[in-house]
């Protein structure tokens, strides 16, 4: 079984850290986790978008899921939301896009157009 | 979708929709009795008595953003497949279900990568997750009541405390899995 005398400790350690955390004004990454983004593949991306910001060390992301956002044949669709709310939807989103979204929008602040939901409807 | 683990996601997305609190899940590889059990309980609102019939046509569905509902049609249509059967209870207090399958059956699918999907469930801070695993009689437990009381005021997300996590579950994973 998990050991919780480790996890206290590990707990601990952690409530160190994020006193010096900034943990508002950040971005919200969301990834739709319905039947039709599951079977597109949704589950890597997701779990590939946490383990990114976790190892970049980002502490003003959070990676959250959603169900169907309705637009089932652009899946995996990847939602981003700035500080001020406003958001950017990638479509078709493959393991390889991960980096290039997190490195691209998140630390550079720059949109990846190649992705944008534009590219595939009005 | 192409082993298990996935289909659990999927139906684990119905308990979130139901505004479950709690989702339980459980899979059960009985060998000696050549059976796999899985249950997914939550304790969300449950599905209304006169759509329970209906929930399982590809046909159906509460959603409003598309007209067809699949996640528990593709379910229980991969549980017959293996000469399972399949079983929704629903009241008020929440939604089980369960299924019941023939181990060796040639149509039956791989559990899959079921940590990656324990721990996509996990992202939601608000639901709490308890994942029971059994190989015959040998047993791990994964329950996010107890770990957040450890936790207390620390999220579950935090980064050092996910990768534990994750890696504990591995290790006991494994471990259960070894007994095969």
């Amino acid at each position: 079984m998990i050991s919780l005398d480790e996890l206290k400790k590990l707990r601990d350690e952690a409530a160190k850290k994020i006193n010096l955390r900034n943990q508002k004004d950040g971005f919200r990454i969301v990834v739709g986790m319905a039947t039709c983004g599951i079977t597109a593949g949704a589950r890597p991306i997701l779990n590939g978008l946490v383990e990114e910001v976790n190892k970049r060390n980002l502490t003003n992301v959070t990676v959250t899921q959603v169900g169907c956002i309705g637009k089932c044949s652009l899946e995996p669709i990847v939602e981003v939301y700035d500080k001020a709310g406003q958001r950017v939807t990638y479509c078709k989103v493959k393991p390889e896009n991960i980096n290039t979204i997190i490195e691209e929008h998140i630390i550079n602040n720059r949109v990846v157009t190649s992705l944008l939901i534009s590219n595939y409807e009005v | 979708m192409t082993d298990f683990s996935l289909y659990i996601l999927d139906l684990a997305q119905n308990c979130i929709r139901a505004k479950a609190t709690q989702i339980d899940i459980t899979i059960h590889e009985m060998i000696n009795n050549n059976k796999l059990f899985i249950e997914i309980a939550d304790n969300g609102c449950g599905i209304p008595k006169d759509k329970v019939s209906s929930v399982t046509s590809p046909f159906y569905t509460t959603r409003t953003t598309r007209k067809v509902g699949l996640g528990l049609s593709l379910f229980k249509e991969m549980v017959t497949s293996a000469n399972g059967e399949f079983k929704i209870i629903t009241n008020q207090y929440g939604t089980t279900i369960r299924a019941l399958m023939q181990y060796d059956h040639v149509d039956l699918m791989d559990i899959g990568n079921i940590e990656e999907t324990i721990f996509c469930l996990v992202l939601n801070e608000e639901i709490n997750i308890c994942f029971e695993y059994l190989v015959d009689d040998s047993r791990f437990v994964f329950d996010t009541v107890e770990i957040k009381k450890v936790l207390n005021d620390i999220k579950i997300t935090e980064p050092t405390i996910m990768d534990w996590l994750k890696k504990q579950f591995l290790k006991e994973l494994n471990i259960v899995r070894r007994k095969k």
